[in-house]
C-alpha cells in the first residue's frame, strides 16, 4: 500500500519534471545591480553548493532553491538525485561552514527576494521570468566553456 | 663442562649437531618466514589504508570541495585513530586543510628500504559534483613501525613454535641416542673390560641388537677372540716344544765332549761350552780375571795360525779344518774346525786329539826312526831330503849334505860278533848326534852308512868343519863290553846344494866324495 502510493507519487513528479523541462525550462536569475549577466556550470555549482559565498562580482552570494523545481535543477546542474543533495547537506549541518540555499514554495517569491537583494539568485520556469531579474542562463544551455563577463 | 660432554658423549654430540642444524635451518626458515610476512603485512596495511581512504572519499571530496577546515579536522582525526597511520594531510588547492601526525616517523623507520617508494599514500580529490575537477588531495603515511610490530606479532608464534621444536628433536635425539646407540655400546664396552678373553670367554649378545650393526660388533669381536685364542693356543704349544728342545739342545751344549763355540773376527769369544774351557785349558779364574776372553789369547804361540785361519774362513765362507796344540804343550792337541755364520761371526768345534795325534806322531816318528841307533832311518831322510830341497827352492838356501861310511867296520864285525858292531854303530851314532847341531838331522842308512843333513849353510865350511870334528871323535876307541875296544875310522864325502842341481845328482856327488876318501886312505873327508 505504501510502496505503491511511493510509486505514484514518484511517477508523478518524474512526468510534471519532464513536461516542465521541456515546456518551459528552468533559468538562472539574478539581481539586475548583481554585476554580473551571464554564468559558467562552474559558478553555477559553486554557488549553489556553498563553496563560494560571494558572486564573482564580489557581492555576498545569497541562492534560493525551488522547492517544486529542485529535483529537475540538481539533475541538470550536477546530474545527482535530490537524496545525494539531501545527503550532501546533512553531512555539513555540524561544520557550520557552509549551508543549503533558502528553501522557496513558489517562482513568484523567487523573483521576488531576487528582485529585492542584489546577491540573490535563483531559478524558475522560463516562463515565469519578469523584467525584474536578469536571465543569467539557460540551464540547458550552460556549459563548462562559459565565463563569466 | 659442555664441551667435555660434547667430546665424550656420543649422545650429547650427535644432539648438539642436530640441534645446530635444526637451530640454523631454523634461522633461516625463520628470516624467510619474516622476511615474507613483512612483504605480506605491508600490503596488507597499504590495502587497508587504501580501504580507509575509499571509505572516507566522499565526506573528503566534500571537505575539500568547499575547503572545510572543520570537516578535514574531524576526518584526520578520524584516520590517526588508526593506529597504523602516522601522519594525514588534506590539501585543498594547495592550501593545507588539515595535518596530523608526524610525517618524519615514517622516513625514520624507512631506513631506505625498497619499500621507502611505498611510504606514503597519497590521492587527488575530485569535485564531488564534477568527476573532471581536482579539488583537493590527501597524503596518508603508515606507521612502518607499527608494521613492524605486527611482523612480530605474527612470526613470535612460528619462533615459539620452532623453539619447542628444537627442544623437542634435541630431547628426542639424545633419548634414541642414548637408548639405541650408546647405552648398548656402553653395556657392550663395560663387559669387554671385565672379560677375560684369555679364557675364552665370549662377550654376550645384547637383546634387541641381535641383528644390527652393534650386534655385529659384538659377533666380530667374538670372532676376533676365538682367533686369538687358537693362535694363543698353538703359541703355547711352540713355545713349549720350542723351550724343550732347546733345554735338550743345551743340556747337549753343555755336556758336549766337543768344545763349541762363536768368535768374532777378532777373536772375541761370544759364547762356548764348558768343554771349550776344558779344551783350551782355561780355568775359571782366567776367566774372571780378563775383561774379555779372546781366542788368540788363548792360543798363545799358535794365535798367528789361528788368524789367518779365522780370516781366510770368514773371506772364502768354507771351513777351515786345523790341528794345533795348545798352550805349547807337545802332548796336547786339538782338532779345529771354523765354520762361516755372518759376516763377522764364526763358529767353532773343537775336539780333543791328543792320544790319536801322539800316536801318529809315535808311528811316524817309528817309520822315520832307525830302531837299532835311535837317529833317522832312510825314510826319515828321504822325507828330510825331500823337504830341504822344497825349502831351498822356496827360501834360496842352501844345505849340505854330509855321507859317511865307517872303516874297517866289517872286520869288528867279524872279530867281535854283530852284538860289537852294533855297540859301534850305536856310539857312532850318539858321536854324529852329540856333535850335529839341534836343526841338523842325523840318519843310519843301512849297515855302516850313515847320512847327515846341515840346514842353513851357505858354504861348505861348517860342513869340513863338523866333518874334521868327527873324524876325530870317530877315531876314538869305543867300548864295545867285557873290558875290549874297538877302533874304527870314516870316510867322509860332502857336496853343497845348489838349486838347479837334482836330488840325485846331489847324492851321487856325494858319494862320489866318500868313494874318493875312501880310495884315498880312509879316515878322511872331500867334497864333491
Amino acid at each position: 500500500m505504501v510502496r505503491r502510493l511511493f510509486f505514484i507519487l514518484v511517477l508523478a513528479g518524474q512526468l510534471c519534471a519532464t513536461s516542465l523541462a521541456q515546456e518551459e525550462g528552468l533559468v538562472l536569475i539574478a539581481n539586475p545591480e548583481s554585476g554580473i549577466k551571464a554564468m559558467d556550470r562552474d559558478t553555477a555549482i559553486n554557488l549553489f553548493m556553498g563553496r563560494f559565498k560571494k558572486l564573482p562580482s564580489g557581492i555576498t552570494a545569497l541562492p534560493l532553491d525551488l522547492t517544486g523545481d529542485r529535483e529537475t535543477f540538481y539533475r541538470q546542474l550536477v546530474n545527482k538525485r535530490l537524496p545525494e543533495i539531501n545527503s550532501y547537506w546533512a553531512r555539513l549541518v555540524f561544520s557550520g561552514r557552509a549551508s543549503p540555499p533558502r528553501q522557496i514554495e513558489t517562482p513568484e517569491e523567487v523573483l521576488e527576494i531576487v528582485a529585492n537583494n542584489r546577491g540573490a539568485i535563483g531559478y524558475v520556469p522560463r516562463g515565469a521570468t519578469d523584467d525584474r531579474v536578469v536571465v543569467l542562463a539557460d540551464l540547458f544551455a550552460l556549459t563548462e566553456r562559459d565565463t563569466a563577463p | 663442562m659442555i664441551i667435555r660432554l660434547i667430546k665424550t658423549r656420543l649422545a650429547a654430540r650427535s644432539t648438539a649437531a642436530i640441534l645446530l642444524l635444526v637451530a640454523v635451518l631454523g634461522m633461516v626458515f625463520l628470516a624467510l618466514a619474516m622476511r615474507l610476512a613483512s612483504v605480506q603485512e605491508t600490503d596488507r596495511q597499504y590495502r587497508q589504508l587504501e580501504g580507509l581512504l575509499d571509505t572516507v572519499e566522499s565526506t573528503l571530496q566534500i571537505a575539500c570541495f568547499l575547503r572545510d577546515r572543520e570537516l578535514a579536522g574531524e576526518l584526520v582525526a578520524g584516520l590517526m585513530q588508526n593506529s597504523t597511520v602516522a601522519a594525514v594531510t588534506i590539501t585543498a588547492d594547495d592550501q593545507v586543510l588539515s595535518r596530523a601526525g608526524e610525517s618524519n616517523r615514517a622516513a625514520q623507520s624507512g631506513d631506505g628500504q625498497p619499500e621507502e617508494n611505498r611510504a606514503e599514500l597519497s590521492r587527488t580529490i575530485r569535485s564531488p559534483f564534477d568527476e573532471t575537477k581536482i579539488v583537493g588531495g590527501i597524503r596518508l603515511i603508515p606507521d612502518r613501525g607499527v608494521i613492524r610490530q605486527e611482523v612480530m606479532d605474527s612470526t613470535y608464534f612460528v619462533s615459539v613454535l620452532l623453539f619447542v621444536q628444537m627442544a623437542i628433536i634435541g630431547l628426542g635425539t639424545a633419548i634414541i641416542v642414548v637408548r639405541l646407540v650408546t647405552r648398548p655400546i656402553a653395556r657392550i664396552s663395560r663387559r669387554l673390560h671385565r672379560l677375560k678373553a684369555e679364557t675364552g670367554e665370549q662377550l654376550a649378545l645384547p637383546r634387541g641388537n641381535e641383528d644390527d650393526e652393534i650386534g655385529q660388533l659384538v659377533n666380530d669381536v667374538n670372532a676376533m677372540i676365538d682367533y686369538l685364542i687358537q693362535i694363543l693356543g698353538k703359541e703355547r704349544k711352540l713355545r713349549l716344544q720350542r723351550e724343550v728342545e732347546e733345554k735338550k739342545f743345551r743340556t747337549i751344549f753343555e755336556n758336549a765332549e766337543t768344545a763349541i763355540f762363536q768368535v768374532e773376527e777378532n777373536g772375541r769369544l761370544t759364547s762356548f761350552n764348558p768343554a771349550f774351557l776344558r779344551h783350551f785349558q782355561v780355568s775359571e779364574k782366567d776367566l774372571h780375571g780378563k775383561p774379555q776372553l779372546t781366542l788368540y789369547d788363548l792360543a798363545g804361540g799358535q794365535a798367528t795360525l789361528l788368524r789367518e785361519q779365522v780370516e781366510a774362513c770368514r773371506r772364502n765362507r768354507t771351513n777351515r779344518e786345523l790341528e794345533f796344540n795348545v798352550a805349547e804343550d807337545p802332548t796336547r792337541w786339538l782338532h779345529l774346525v771354523l765354520s762361516y755364520l755372518d759376516e763377522n761371526l764364526l763358529q767353532g768345534v773343537a775336539n780333543d786329539i791328543s792320544e790319536r795325534k801322539l800316536a801318529e806322531m809315535d808311528a811316524e816318528r817309528r817309520a822315520t826312526t832307525d830302531s837299532l841307533t835311535g837317529i833317522g832311518n832312510r825314510a826319515g831322510f828321504d822325507n828330510r831330503l825331500a823337504r830341504l830341497v822344497r825349502q831351498s827352492q822356496q827360501r834360496n838356501r842352501h844345505f849340505a849334505l854330509m855321507m859317511m861310511d865307517l872303516d874297517f867296520f866289517k872286520e869288528v864285525n867279524d872279530t867281535y860278533g854283530h852284538q860289537a858292531g852294533d855297540a859301534v854303530l850305536v856310539a857312532v851314532a850318539t858321536t854324529l848326534r852329540n856333535a850335529a847341531r839341534k836343526t841338523d838331522y842325523v840318519a843310519r842308512l843301512g849297515g855302516d852308512e850313515f847320512v847327515l843333513l846341515l840346514d842353513d849353510v851357505d858354504s861348505e865350511e861348517p860342513a869340513t868343519r863338523l866333518a874334521e870334528k868327527l873324524l876325530e871323535d870317530i877315531a876314538q876307541p869305543i867300548d864295545i863290553g867285557n873290558g875290549v875296544s874297538a877302533s874304527v875310522g870314516a870316510s867322509i864325502g860332502i857336496a853343497l846344494s845348489n838349486r838347479e842341481e837334482s836330488v840325485d845328482d846331489l847324492i851321487s856327488r856325494a858319494d862320489a866324495a866318500m868313494y874318493r876318501s875312501k880310495q884315498e886312505g880312509r879316515n878322511q873327508f872331500h867334497t864333491g
